[in-house]
């Protein structure tokens, strides 16, 4: 009825005209996503334009090229202790939060939909809650529990931020999953084990991997939470405010700009990665 | 290559099987003996319980009370993958990630078989299925042929003692699932294995199995070969269910050594045969085949006396069906019947002409009680 309506109209007389019916509305359509999009990117491309350039002020015209500061803040000690500890809470938070959410993903599957739908729901909850929320109740939580903050306890906090995605991304591969072929295992005489180990894991390899990369590209970045939990040490982004602190200065610039090359690079590949099919 | 069976006693026995899902009763109690190289269909219609019964032999359903056997060892608690049997799943379900000559061979390796054994008896199987050529396919680079027959291959390579088929041919079309169906039997009797196939197909049972066990809503209805159930029906749901018939509830007037004379509406007498008795008076049903019924022009009105066996109608439509013709008749009383005919015998009939329907009482069955259940 509606389809009807609307082509009728267009057919008849042009008082509807559709968007990119004059060229002047396709320039200012144009004009408006350009401004978008700078708006958007704008911070990022001048953090990562002087990281690289030779004036410690922040000023343009650019005077000249340099890999200064990232030689800078790579000697420096804390960076050192900092990125090993990013990179130890990542793999801890990829591996803890996969084999959480893969099981548990699995046992949402073989629930019955009514069940599987808010269950689902309540799974993906934390994700929704703020950071800061999080982080307050996570210090409160562990100092009811006498525990000392460090970087165990970041580490629980990581898990909590990034298993909601690890579950909603392998859910999502799990819905066109056909247990029919790991049933065709079990009968050809595969142990419950050998049919995870053989068909069940090579079948979904592809979406665990894309979780892991996202799970620790959530982790990398992950500030708030950690400040929380962390105590006295050092992670990537807590070392990045503290200096922040001291004054904007190139090296904080070199250090983003590692950071963000880390984070797009995990993203990329673990979009490619959860959205390929067979 | 041929499936070695010693066995005296069945390959498959089913004792009391009984299996609930909460509270709802899927199968009650069934008893079935499947003999050593036999081809028995599981028929019915969907939700009766045959694809659940299917799955308990296999080893992925567990039984809520009763006794599955294979080859005399009773598997009632055993994993599907320590049971002698293999499965052929409805769409195929082969591993995705792997070559079809991977997929066959899967079972053998879990076996521990060396490879180069392995890819001799792949060959062999690919061959058995006419896959030649086609190991190194992916599986999705298959047909849906291609794709039952691969999984046939794969369930056939461990040498199951009985090798199961869940609707393997659904999927395919109609060309395809005739020739797959002739296929399938053959392969059967090469192998000289035991086969317990799925399906809610009526034909494609009558086409393949050496005997059909029909169900109904967690029961079995009937066991017996393709032509004991086709002629002599066990039950009204047998015999609308197996074939195409025609139903005429009536009242019992005479019976006599198992043939019947059913009243039926103001003046027709019918007669069949009842193979359960039956008393003087009861509510019955009677069921004969269209093939089974003669047609023979009647010119005389309604005042003459009505033939003994069978009844007088007026033709309503002729239809035409290729290899024969249908005539709707409606008789005096007016019950609707479907008659087949050749077509020779069927020339010259038109709408409005009078005839007189008679069949052997031989060829009627006749049920006590007068429910007439139909499928949809």
């Amino acid at each position: 009825m509606v389809g009807v309506g609307r082509r009728s109209v267009g057919a008849g007389h042009d008082t509807t005209r559709g968007p990119g019916t004059s060229a002047r509305s396709v320039w200012a359509a144009r004009l408006f996503i350009a401004v978008v999009l700078v708006y958007l990117f704008a911070p990022v491309v001048v953090t990562v334009l002087f990281s690289f350039t030779t004036s410690r002020r922040l000023s343009l015209p650019i005077e000249g090229l340099t890999l200064d500061w990232y030689r800078e803040a790579f000697a420096d000690p804390l960076f050192t202790s900092a990125l090993t500890n990013s990179l130890v809470l990542a793999a801890v938070t990829a591996v803890v939060s996969v084999v959480l959410g893969v099981t548990f993903s699995f046992g949402l599957a073989r629930l019955g939909r009514r069940a599987r739908g808010p269950l689902l729901t309540a799974s993906l909850l934390p994700a929704a809650v703020p950071a800061l929320v999080m982080g307050i109740a996570l210090a409160v939580f562990f100092t009811a529990l006498g525990r000392p903050p460090g970087l165990p306890n970041a580490a629980i906090g990581h898990i909590l931020v990034a298993l909601p995605f690890v579950i909603l991304t392998l859910n999502a591969r799990l819905e066109t999953f056909d247990f029919s072929v790991t049933e065709a295992a079990r009968d050809l005489g595969a142990s419950p084990l050998r049919t995870f180990r053989d068909i069940t894991l090579p079948i979904i390899r592809p979406s665990v991997i894309g979780a892991a990369l996202l799970a620790m590209a959530l982790s990398i970045d992950e500030f708030v939470v950690t400040w929380f939990t962390v105590g006295n040490q050092q992670t990537l982004p807590v070392l990045i405010w503290g200096l922040l602190r001291r004054g904007i200065d190139p090296t904080v610039n070199a250090l983003a700009t590692v950071v963000l090359v880390a984070l797009v690079c995990l993203v990329v590949l673990s979009n490619l990665l959860s959205r390929r099919r067979r | 290559m041929t499936m070695e069976t010693s066995m005296t006693g069945p390959a498959v026995r089913l004792t009391g099987v009984q299996k609930r899902f909460g509270d709802q009763a899927v199968l009650h109690g069934i008893d079935l003996d499947v003999a050593p190289n036999e081809f028995v269909s599981l028929l019915g219609p969907s939700g009766c319980g045959k694809t659940t019964l299917l799955r308990i032999i296999a080893g992925f359903e567990q039984v809520s009370a009763g006794r599955v056997e294979v080859a005399g060892v009773d598997v009632t608690g055993m994993p599907p993958h320590k049971r002698p049997t293999n499965l052929v799943f409805q769409r195929g379900a082969l591993f995705p990630h792997m070559t079809v000559a991977e997929n066959i061979g899967y079972s053998l390796k879990l076996r521990g078989w060396p490879k180069g054994r392995i890819a001799a008896r792949v060959e062999e199987l690919l061959a058995l299925v006419r896959l030649e050529g086609l190991g190194g396919r992916g599986s999705t680079q298959l047909s849906g042929g291609q794709i039952q027959r691969a999984a046939l291959a794969r369930a056939l390579a461990p040498q199951p003692t009985v090798l199961l088929l869940d609707e393997p041919l659904s999927a395919l079309d109609l060309k395809l699932r005739q020739h797959m169906q002739l296929e399938l039997r053959a392969l059967q009797r090469q192998l000289a294995a035991t086969f317990i196939y799925v399906t809610h197909d009526q034909t494609e049972a009558l086409v393949m199995s050496d005997r059909i066990a029909i169900m109904d809503a967690g029961r079995l209805v009937q066991v017996g070969t393709p032509r004991e159930i086709y002629t002599r029906p066990a039950s009204v749901f047998a015999s609308d269910f197996i074939g195409e018939t025609n139903l005429v509830p009536g009242t019992v007037m005479e019976v006599h050594d198992g043939l019947v004379t059913l009243t039926a509406g103001r003046v027709t007498r019918l007669r069949g045969r009842a193979d359960s008795p039956i008393a003087v008076g009861a509510a019955a049903t009677l069921s004969v085949r269209p093939e089974a019924i003669r047609l023979t022009r009647s010119d005389a009105s309604m005042d003459t006396v009505p033939p003994v066996d069978g009844c007088r109608g007026q033709v309503r439509q002729v239809v035409y069906l290729g290899s024969r013709v249908r005539v709707e008749v409606v008789t005096e009383d007016g019950i609707t019947t479907w008659t087949d005919l050749r077509e020779d015998e069927a020339d010259g009939l038109s709408a409005d002409d009078w005839v007189s329907l008679h069949w052997n009482p031989e060829a009627a069955s006749i049920w006590a009680g007068e429910t007439i259940r139909t499928e949809a």
